[in-house]
C-alpha cells in the first residue's frame, strides 16, 4: 500500500515545534532548580517524540540529534548524572539549532546541516564529559532514520514463538470481546484487576479530544455566522414594521431564532479562542536570555494562563509584549548590586498576568525595579522639544514615554534601544483595538496594563447619527452620554471648544467635522454629548442623536476598499444599511485632556 | 466494521495510523496517552488496540496491564508500536499481556498486514 507521507509532514512540523517549545519550558524549570523526575521525563519524551517522527520522514540529522538528547535524558532521569546550569544552556542552544533546522526542512532543504552535526556532537560530548555514565556503543547505533522501515517480525508475536499456552489464548482474535472463549483467562488476572483499580484516577480524567482544523475553515464559518446575524436582525426589523407582529407564533419563533443565532455566534467565536498559555510560554526563554545578557537576576511569574483570547490577537500580541518585558528587565530591574544596596532582594521579579474584565482581556506586565524617573523624563522631553513642565502630574509625565521617538535609556542597549519605543507598542496595541497605560512608583516598580477586546470580529457598538447618517462608536470607549446645557460649551479662539462635565473641561470633537459633512444650511438639533476615553485621554463627541446599542460584526475596510483615516471599519446594521465604525483613539490622540490641562494651566 | 483504538502522544503517528487503517475500512479511535486510551477503551468496544510505549500520564505497558484487567479486554489483541525493540522491552511487553509488537517507524503495508492478521 503506497501512501504519500507528505500529507502528514505539516502535522509533524507543528508537533516538533510544540515539543521544542516544551523542552525550552522544562529547561527553565531545571534552571529554577526543579530536578524532579517528571521534568527530566518530559524532556526525554519530547526528544523521543521528535526522534520518532523525524525517522518516519527520513530527517536523519534531526533523528540522530534528538536520539542523543533522548539518551542523555534517559541517563539523567535514571539518576545517572546530574543536570546543571550547563544542561540548561545546552538544551536552549539545541532548541535554537533544531528550530533553525526545522525551518530549513520546511523550506524543502534536505542537504546536510553543519550546525546539526555540530550540535549532535556537542550533546554527545556533554554526555561523555558532564553527564552520565560513559557509553561504549556509538550513540547513533539505534538505526535512527531509516524512512518507513518495514520491520515487523512474524516470530516476534510472543504467542507464536515463545509460549504455546499463550498461543492458545491468542487464538480467538476474530471473536468479539466477551465471547465465551474469552473466559480462557491468563494467569495473574486478579492481580491485573487490582492494577486497574489502582490505575491513577484515569477514568475520572476529563475528556480532551480535539481535532485540527485550518483557520481558513473557521474564518469562513465565522463570516457566515456574521451574515446570519445580520440577516436575522434585518428580518426582525422588517417583521417589527409589519402588522404581523400581532401574530404570537411568529413573534415567538423570531425570538427563538434570535436567541439561537446569538448562541451560535458565541459558540463559533469560542472556536477561535486560545488560552494565554500560548503567549506566556514564550517568555521564560526570553527572560532567561535577556537577564543573562544584562547580568540581572530575574524571576518571571505568570498567572492567568487559562484566560482566553482570539487567536488572531494572540499572535499579534506576542511582539509588543516581548518589547514591554525586555524594557522591564533592561530599564526596570536594577543590577543585583544596586538592588542589595537599595535593600531589595537580589533577584528581581517580572510578573505577567492575564484576566478577563467585561468584554476585555487585561494583561499586566509588572516589575519590582527602579520605577520611572520623573526628572529624567522631563529633561529628555525638553531636549526633544516636547511640551513639558514641572506642573505636570506624574501621570502626564509618564504619558510622555509613549510619544514617538522617546527613549530615556542613557545609552542604546542592544536589547531595548533599537529605536522601537513605547509609542510603537501603543500603536500596535491600538491597531488591535486595545489600549496601553502605565503606572509607576519610584524605587518600587512599574506596571504596564494592556487592555484588549476579546475578539476583533465582533464588537458592541453605540449607533449615533449626524444629519441622516449613522455611525458606530465602540461601546468600550464610551464613558457616559448627556445633553449639555447651553452654558456648558465654551468656545476659545484657536483652541478646541470645551464642555464642562462635572467640573472637568473636555475638548469637543464634532462628529460632523470628523466625517467632513458638508454644511447643509439646515438648522441642527441640539447636540448630544458622548464622553469617550482612550488611553486616559478623554474627549467629548457631539452627535445629533443616539439610536441604540447593537452587537456588530466588524468588516475590515482594508480588505474591501482601502484604509480610511478616522474610521476603524464598517458593519451592516439590522436595517441593511452599511455604517462606518469610528476610530475613537485617532481623534482622542490628536486632542485630549492633556492639551486641555495646558490650556487651563 | 472493526474498531481499532490507536494510542500515541504524537499527532503525526496517530494521523498516520488512522489514515492507513481508515483507508482499509476500519474505524479508528484515537487517544493521546495511556490514561485517555483507557477512557476510550471503557467507552468503546474496540477490536484491537495499538499503543505507543513512551507517553505522558500513563505509559503503554501500564495501559496494556490495565486493559487486561478489564473483562472486555482480556482477549482483545493489543499491539505495542514502539521505537524500542530490545529483548528487555519484549519481555516487559509480554509480561504485561501484549499480543505483539511493531517497530516505529513503520511501513504502512506492514501495519495493515499485521492488523489484518490479528483481526482476521
Amino acid at each position: 500500500m503506497a501512501i504519500d507521507l507528505n500529507r502528514f509532514i505539516a502535522t509533524f512540523f507543528d508537533e516538533a515545534q510544540e515539543h521544542l517549545e516544551s523542552i525550552e519550558e522544562k529547561a527553565m524549570l531545571l534552571d529554577a532548580g526543579r530536578h524532579d523526575p517528571e521534568v527530566l521525563n518530559a524532556i526525554f519524551r519530547a526528544a523521543h517524540s521528535i526522534k520518532g517522527g523525524s525517522g518516519t520522514f527520513g530527517f536523519t540529522q534531526l533523528a540522530e540529534a534528538t536520539h542523543v538528547m533522548e539518551t542523555l535524558f534517559d541517563d539523567l532521569r535514571k539518576g545517572r548524572g546530574q543536570a546543571g546550569a550547563g544542561t540548561v544552556r545546552l538544551l536552549l542552544d539545541a532548541c535554537d539549532v533544531f528550530k533553525a533546522h526545522l525551518a530549513r526542512l520546511k523550506a524543502g532543504e534536505r542537504g546536510t546541516d553543519a550546525a546539526m552535526t555540530q550540535m549532535r556532537n556537542r550533546i554527545a560530548g556533554y554526555r561523555d564529559a558532564e553527564g552520565a555514565t560513559p557509553h561504549a556503543a556509538p550513540v547513533a547505533a539505534n538505526e535512527p532514520a531509516r524512512p518507513t522501515v518495514a520491520r515487523v517480525h512474524e516470530e516476534s508475536f510472543f504467542g507464536a514463538a515463545a509460549d504455546g499456552a499463550a498461543a492458545d489464548s491468542f487464538g480467538f482474535f476474530d471473536e468479539a470481546p466477551g465471547s465465551p472463549e474469552a473466559t480462557t483467562v491468563r494467569p495473574q488476572d486478579s492481580a491485573k484487576s487490582a492494577l486497574l483499580d489502582a490505575a491513577p484516577a484515569a477514568p475520572a480524567r476529563a475528556e480532551q479530544s480535539s481535532i485540527r482544523v485550518s483557520v481558513e475553515k473557521i474564518d469562513r464559518i465565522v463570516n457566515l455566522v456574521g451574515e446570519l446575524v445580520i440577516a436575522q436582525a434585518m428580518m426582525q426589523q422588517s417583521v417589527g414594521r409589519m402588522s404581523a407582529k400581532d401574530d404570537d407564533r411568529l413573534d415567538h419563533s423570531l425570538s427563538t431564532l434570535d436567541r439561537n443565532t446569538r448562541e451560535l455566534q458565541q459558540a463559533v467565536m469560542s472556536i477561535r479562542m486560545m488560552p494565554m498559555e500560548f503567549v506566556f510560554s514564550r517568555f521564560p526563554r526570553l527572560v532567561y536570555d535577556v537577564s543573562a545578557q544584562l547580568g540581572r537576576k530575574v524571576t518571571l511569574r505568570t498567572s492567568g494562563h487559562e484566560t482566553e483570547l482570539d487567536k488572531e490577537l494572540i499572535e499579534l500580541l506576542v511582539d509588543p509584549l516581548m518589547h514591554v518585558v525586555r524594557n522591564a528587565i533592561d530599564h526596570g530591574i536594577e543590577s543585583p548590586r544596586e538592588r542589595i544596596a537599595a535593600g531589595k532582594p537580589e533577584t528581581g521579579t517580572v510578573g505577567m498576568r492575564a484576566t478577563h474584565r467585561g468584554g476585555s482581556v487585561i494583561i499586566e506586565v509588572s516589575d519590582d525595579g527602579r520605577g520611572l524617573d520623573r526628572e529624567r523624563i522631563l529633561a529628555k522631553a525638553r531636549e526633544l522639544g516636547m511640551p513639558a513642565d514641572e506642573s505636570m502630574s506624574d501621570e502626564e509625565v509618564f504619558e510622555l514615554v509613549f510619544e514617538a521617538g522617546f527613549s530615556t535609556a542613557r545609552e542604546v542597549t542592544s536589547l531595548s534601544g533599537r529605536g522601537v519605543g513605547m509609542d510603537v507598542v501603543r500603536r500596535n496595541i491600538a491597531a488591535l483595538g486595545g489600549t496601553v497605560s502605565l503606572a509607576s512608583a519610584r524605587g518600587e516598580g512599574t506596571v504596564i496594563t494592556i487592555q484588549l477586546p476579546l475578539t476583533l470580529a465582533v464588537l458592541d457598538g453605540m449607533i449615533v447619527t449626524v444629519a441622516d447618517e449613522q455611525y458606530i462608536v465602540p461601546i468600550e470607549f464610551v464613558a457616559e452620554a448627556f445633553k449639555p446645557r447651553a452654558g456648558d460649551i465654551k468656545n476659545i479662539v484657536n483652541q478646541p471648544s470645551l464642555v464642562a462635565v462635572r467640573g472637568e473641561h473636555l475638548p469637543i470633537v464634532r462628529l460632523e467635522d470628523v466625517v467632513q459633512l458638508p454644511p447643509t444650511g439646515q438648522p441642527r438639533p441640539e447636540p448630544l454629548c458622548l464622553v469617550v476615553e482612550v488611553d486616559n485621554r478623554r474627549a467629548a463627541l457631539l452627535v445629533d442623536s443616539l439610536v441604540g446599542q447593537q452587537q456588530l460584526v466588524v468588516k475590515s475596510l482594508d480588505d474591501n476598499l482601502h484604509r480610511v483615516p478616522g474610521m476603524a471599519g464598517a458593519t451592516i446594521l439590522g436595517d441593511g444599511c452599511v455604517a462606518l465604525i469610528l476610530d475613537v483613539s485617532a481623534f482622542t490622540r490628536n486632542i485630549g485632556t492633556r492639551a486641555v490641562a495646558k490650556a487651563w494651566a | 466494521m472493526k474498531t481499532i483504538l490507536a494510542v500515541d502522544d504524537s499527532a503525526t503517528m496517530r494521523e498516520m495510523v488512522s489514515f492507513v487503517l481508515e483507508s482499509a475500512g476500519y474505524r479508528v479511535i484515537e487517544a493521546e496517552d495511556g490514561a485517555q486510551g483507557l477512557d476510550r477503551a471503557h467507552a468503546n468496544a474496540c477490536d484491537l488496540v495499538i499503543t505507543d510505549q513512551n507517553m505522558p500520564n500513563m505509559d503503554g505497558l501500564t495501559l496494556v496491564r490495565s486493559l487486561r484487567g478489564m473483562h472486555d479486554y482480556r482477549s482483545v489483541p493489543i499491539l505495542l508500536l514502539t521505537t524500542e525493540s530490545s529483548d528487555g522491552m519484549k519481555q516487559q511487553g509480554r509480561a504485561a499481556g501484549a499480543t505483539g509488537w511493531l517497530v516505529k517507524p513503520f511501513d504502512p503495508a506492514t501495519l495493515l498486514q499485521v492488523v489484518q492478521k490479528v483481526l482476521r
